[in-house]
């Protein structure tokens, strides 16, 4: 089992990302499995993943980062059960710090396979967000093995220069890709990056 | 609904700690509601929403989501990042007019006083519907 943790902050595209990766997966004859974390008691996109066929596993009422971190690994353990599945996507909140998603997994799971993480950026936001929650949108990037600058369609060529040179001011070698979730721009580029 | 009484986030710095308002209601329509209705009671709530979260001082918004489905489980839902940007929205509903529907509501904000966010929500829900609403979790 292999775990894929899409991290990103709130709005910036995480679940249709997740979406579309799941369609190509899938149509790639691998079984996937979903966690869909929300920080409130009332979770929106789990349901929304399921109707797309995926079985999914809510965690609500706090952040797998820190407040229900200790859930993580049971649920990834009951999802290896249930579906023996070859990915596990998981969709932390967007307040989370990835890099305090999966050190516990690694630790409590020694068996578990690949661990990816890919971070999606917010290109229409990216500037306004660094001004306001600047540590958590570095941590979120600084944790990436892939970042993702979405919602390309949606920005001029110059802002999304600036994104890119924002971006690869905060990782070395990480790949940053460029992609629009609703279009599907990009998408063949990033699946190429995460697997 | 209470705000979070207790920590739903350690890891957050002070200076940018969000509100968070997450519940459910069952709401009745004052008449059978097609989709172009709820779209436009969507719409309402989000006018007043935004008026009302501008006035108590937030300064970004995480995310305001939603989904109001019917008794036979096809649902309305609605999504937005701004406060004054029209929402995207996606009607998934079957089509015939429906009279009650849940409505799950899920909203991160920062700027603004937990127990007043759950105020502006209540409120905007009222004014779109004209009903009071009663959340039950």
């Amino acid at each position: 089992m292999n775990l894929l943790c899409i991290a990103g902050f709130l709005g910036s595209g995480k679940t249709i990302v997740l979406l579309e990766i799941a369609r190509a997966m899938v149509a790639d004859g691998l079984r996937l499995a979903v966690v869909e974390n929300e920080i409130g008691e009332v979770g929106i996109d789990g349901e929304y993943v399921r109707r797309h066929g995926l079985p999914v596993q809510e965690l609500f009422g706090g952040c797998i980062c820190c407040t229900l971190q200790s859930r993580v690994v049971d649920t990834l353990r009951t999802l290896e059960e249930r579906y023996d599945p070859h990915w596990v996507i998981v969709e932390p909140t967007g307040l989370a710090a990835p890099g305090d998603v999966l050190g516990p997994v690694g630790e409590l799971l020694p068996d578990i396979g690949a661990t990816r993480v890919l971070t999606i950026v917010d290109a229409v936001r990216w500037e306004m967000l660094v001004a306001v929650v600047e540590p958590l949108i570095t941590a979120q990037v600084n944790a990436a093995d892939v970042v993702a600058i979405n919602k390309i369609d949606e920005v001029t060529g110059d802002a999304l220069a600036a994104v890119r040179e924002d971006v690869l001011r905060l990782v070395n070698d990480t790949p940053v890709v460029a992609v629009s979730a609703a279009t599907g721009a990009g998408m063949d580029c990033l699946l190429g990056a995460i697997l | 609904m209470k705000p979070h009484e207790q920590d739903v986030l350690r890891h957050s710095p002070a200076h940018a700690r969000p509100a968070i308002f997450a519940a459910g209601a069952e709401v009745a329509f004052a008449r059978p509601a097609l989709a172009a209705d709820v779209e436009s009671a969507v719409t309402r709530f989000f006018a007043a929403l935004g008026a009302g979260l501008f006035d108590a001082g937030c300064y970004l918004v995480g995310h305001i989501k939603g989904t109001i489905a019917a008794p036979g489980g096809e649902d309305f839902t609605f999504h937005s990042t701004a406060l004054r940007a029209r929402p995207r929205m996606t009607d998934g509903l079957a089509g015939s007019p429906i009279g009650a529907a849940i409505l799950n509501v899920n909203v991160i904000v920062f700027g603004v006083d937990e127990r007043v966010l759950q105020d502006i929500v209540t409120s905007a829900w009222a004014q779109a519907l004209e009903a009071e609403i009663v959340w039950q979790r």
